[in-house]
């Protein structure tokens, strides 16, 4: 399913509530580096990218940790930027999803204290 | 838009662009079939009757909306709705290229005279797959792309990356041809070298390893590039890319993984087995004074370079010849391997006494490092590198050296008085007539020189008998003031009688290379003075005694003394009349030594930013931390490419070298 609105992300299409204070910080990307003998660090900045991050959740319903279980190798993450526009990356999970809490709530499975780091794969010149 | 050096003075880069090409030449020639979906190509016929280039070059664009719409600077040419027509050529230059349609497929028939197509390399632009014989395939951001359909025929269809965009086709040649950016480079290391130590150095290669991406297994097309295929780098920024260099791939270009891994070295393989047989520098005046340009040394080096099949550019002052002031003495060149000579005169480059406000300052030098370059004068700083820019600073004291203890070749005139040569032979010498020179038993060298004292001398003054022995020949018969315009032309195994070689030279001093199986053909070309239409010709020779030296010494023999060999060259050779009250120039070993005496025992290393466009050898100004500026010689320059980030690690040595 397509990602409309900013309250949800999406993982390969699958819709999940967006994590509060989900706002993936870009990094840039250095190569070339090393430390100048006054220990300064010298390079070149060959691009940027979203630095890696983890999503949390308070509580998620089980049929959404399905998809972040199901995660296996590189996904597509979407989501709302800052600027209002729809963001496509690729994303590695980098973690087990943290499940703490197991909750039923009217009749639905809900897990609380959800978790997992995500590694972002692209490079943007 | 960035350069080289405005990047080297930030702290963090934009990072350089890397573009190698590798086109190795293939047999085959294809004939293409097009159709109709072809707008705009050379010949009016739908089937291109000559083969499209085998280099890639650059077409030129359309007037349309694609790009830049209609810029009125002629870089683009009017669209024509002819199918196949020849309304534009694709280049004036007469090269082939096709072009599609708008938003359409481009579809080309290729077959190659009944013969299996086993590979082949396609470059385009704006097109994103191609389909070849129904497998489709991704292009690569280059364009390039080689292909192994192993079909007697082969139909590609090109599809274009947009609507918006028309699918230009510029190559499509037999073989394996890569042209490797920032996209596809995983590595690329550039090891740049020279030697700059005093005692025994040699003449390093340089050599190249890139490692890049290609998700195709062609390697039976890679393993068909043969050995010493050239491959050019060029690096930095869009509008400051690096001088081209150009090497040789030395090993099988091999693909496993997906990584493509490409080794080459510079052209100083090329030397290698080569042999710089004995050679006479210098001529004989008609006084029978000696004199020796110093630019001799340089030119037979320069010569044993193109021998080789390398042309190196040539340094600012290299013309510089007459009036020289190693005039009153010769050297002797003994036959050694064009690397080691090489490598000797580099070493020993401050040869004579050429000063220049005291400094020395003739330095012939030779360095390929891809860039073959032949340098005459001594280096000035081009470059200014700052100690805290740099990282891994290293420095490096050897052993101080205060004497040389030397083996040392002399060589001896079988007469010194210079009037008691030996005719070897005479005759009336006719304008545009010549004489051969019977080649069987002569190796050398010869020069021709105007004789100041109004005729012409022609000196042929190294040719080695079968019994080892050394003839000098001279002339100096010639009695018109201005003399006459002598050809001296080569003609080897190679060259055709009649066919001559472009060694015509006037009167100032040359040197003329000689192999061992030329035949030397002396042609008057003209006469500068009215009625000098012939001239009487007398050669003579005297015999050359070599004998070796050991054991001498050079320096404060108290102190340390490190051993050297200086048998490759023979100096202080002089012919004939010597004024003694004349100012007299020593070849070696005083000067030689006395340079290798003053050169730095202090060397260094570091890693700093790179910068493409640097040489071994040249000369660079340290910036210190404390302040204090001092010279230093690049001995090499290994530049990695890794990551899509550019860092270089330098060794040097102290001073000018």
């Amino acid at each position: 399913m397509a990602l409309t609105n900013q309250n949800y992300i999406a993982i390969d299409d699958n819709l999940i509530y967006r994590p509060p204070g989900f706002a993936p910080q870009m990094q840039d990307i250095y190569a070339g580096e090393y430390t100048t003998c006054t220990g300064k660090i010298v390079g070149d900045r060959i691009g940027w990218k979203y630095a890696d991050t983890t999503l949390t959740w308070d509580a998620l319903p089980q049929s959404m940790v399905d998809y972040l279980i199901g995660m296996s190798g590189e996904c597509t993450l979407e989501f709302v930027a800052p600027d209002g526009t729809i963001t496509s990356e690729k994303v590695i999970r980098d973690s087990v999803v943290q499940l703490q809490n197991r909750n039923t709530i009217r009749g639905e499975v809900w897990w609380r204290n959800v978790s997992l780091e995500l590694r972002f794969i692209n490079a943007h010149n | 838009m960035p350069t080289i050096s405005e990047q080297n003075n930030l702290q963090i880069r934009q990072p350089m662009s890397v573009s190698i090409e590798l086109s190795p030449e293939a047999a085959g020639r294809f004939a293409f079939t097009l159709d109709n979906t072809v707008k705009v190509m050379d010949h009016p016929a739908n089937r291109i009757p000559i083969a499209m280039s085998t280099q890639s070059w650059p077409m030129r664009k359309l007037a349309d909306l694609q790009d830049t719409g209609f810029p009125l600077d002629g870089s683009h040419v009017l669209y024509s709705t002819g199918s196949g027509s020849s309304v534009v050529p694709s280049a004036a230059n007469g090269k082939v290229g096709l072009r599609g349609n708008l938003n359409e497929q481009l579809h080309v028939h290729i077959e190659n005279d009944g013969a299996t197509i086993e590979s082949f390399t396609s470059v385009s632009t704006e097109a994103s797959t191609v389909e070849c014989n129904g497998t489709t395939y991704q292009i690569p951001s280059s364009g390039y792309i080689t292909l192994e359909p192993n079909a007697a025929a082969v139909d590609l269809y090109y599809t274009p990356k947009s609507p918006d965009r028309r699918i230009t086709v510029s190559l499509i040649a037999p073989g394996a041809r890569f042209h490797i950016g920032n996209d596809e480079l995983i590595s690329c290391i550039v090891s740049l070298r020279s030697d700059l130590k005093p005692v025994g150095p040699t003449l390093p290669e340089s050599e190249i390893e890139i490692q890049f991406y290609y998700d195709e297994d062609i390697s039976a097309s890679l393993a068909a590039i043969p050995d010493d295929t050239p491959l050019t780098y060029q690096s930095g920024y869009d509008d400051d890319l690096s001088p081209v260099r150009t090497f040789y791939t030395s090993d099988q270009v091999t693909w496993a993984d997906n990584v493509i891994t490409i080794r080459a070295v510079d052209a100083i393989h090329k030397l290698d087995g080569q042999t710089v047989y004995p050679v006479l520098l210098g001529s004989a005046g008609s006084d029978g004074r000696s004199q020796t340009s110093v630019n001799h040394l340089p030119l037979l080096m320069q010569h044993e370079i193109e021998r080789a099949g390398i042309y190196p550019e040539i340094g600012e002052g290299f013309a510089w010849k007459s009036g020289a002031p190693l005039k009153d003495a010769t050297c002797v060149v003994t036959e050694q391997s064009t690397r080691d000579f090489i490598a000797f005169v580099n070493n020993f480059h401050a040869l004579g006494n050429y000063f220049v406000e005291g400094v020395p300052h003739f330095w012939p030098t030779f360095v390929d490092a891809g860039r073959p370059k032949l340098t005459y004068l001594k280096p000035e700083a081009q470059w200014d590198i700052y100690e805290e820019d740099c990282g891994d600073v290293k420095r490096h004291v050897e052993k101080k050296t205060d004497a040389y203890r030397y083996n040392k070749t002399t060589a001896t005139l079988s007469n010194l008085t210079g009037t008691e040569y030996v005719p070897v032979g005479s005759g009336t010498w006719v304008k545009n007539s010549g004489i051969f020179i019977d080649p069987d038993d002569f190796v050398f060298f010869a020069t021709a020189q105007y004789n100041w004292d109004g005729g012409f001398v022609i000196n042929i003054p190294g040719w080695v008998t079968g019994d080892g022995s050394v003839v000098a020949f001279q002339n100096a018969a010639v009695p018109e003031p201005g003399g006459m315009r002598i050809g001296l032309y080569l003609m080897g195994p190679n060259i055709p009688k009649g066919v001559m070689s472009d060694s015509t030279y006037d009167w100032n001093s040359q040197v003329l290379p000689w192999g061992q199986n030329d035949l030397l053909w002396l042609q008057y070309v003209e006469a500068h003075q009215p009625g000098a239409d012939q001239a009487d010709i007398v050669l003579q020779g005297a015999k050359v005694v070599t004998d070796t030296v050991e054991g001498e010494t050079y320096g404060d023999t108290t102190g340390n003394i490190a051993d050297i060999n200086l048998g490759n060259l023979v100096g202080e050779y002089r012919v004939g009349k010597y004024d003694e009250a004349a100012p007299y120039y020593r070849l070696f070993p005083d000067t030689m030594l006395l340079n290798l005496l003053r050169r730095s025992n202090e060397t260094g290393s570091f890693t700093w930013k790179g910068d493409p466009r640097m040489q071994p050898r040249d000369v660079a100004r340290f910036h210190r931390l404390d302040g204090t500026v001092e010279e230093i010689t690049v001995e090499s320059i290994t530049l990695k490419h890794e990551g899509g980030g550019t860092t270089a690690e330098i060794v040097y040595r102290k001073g000018v070298v």
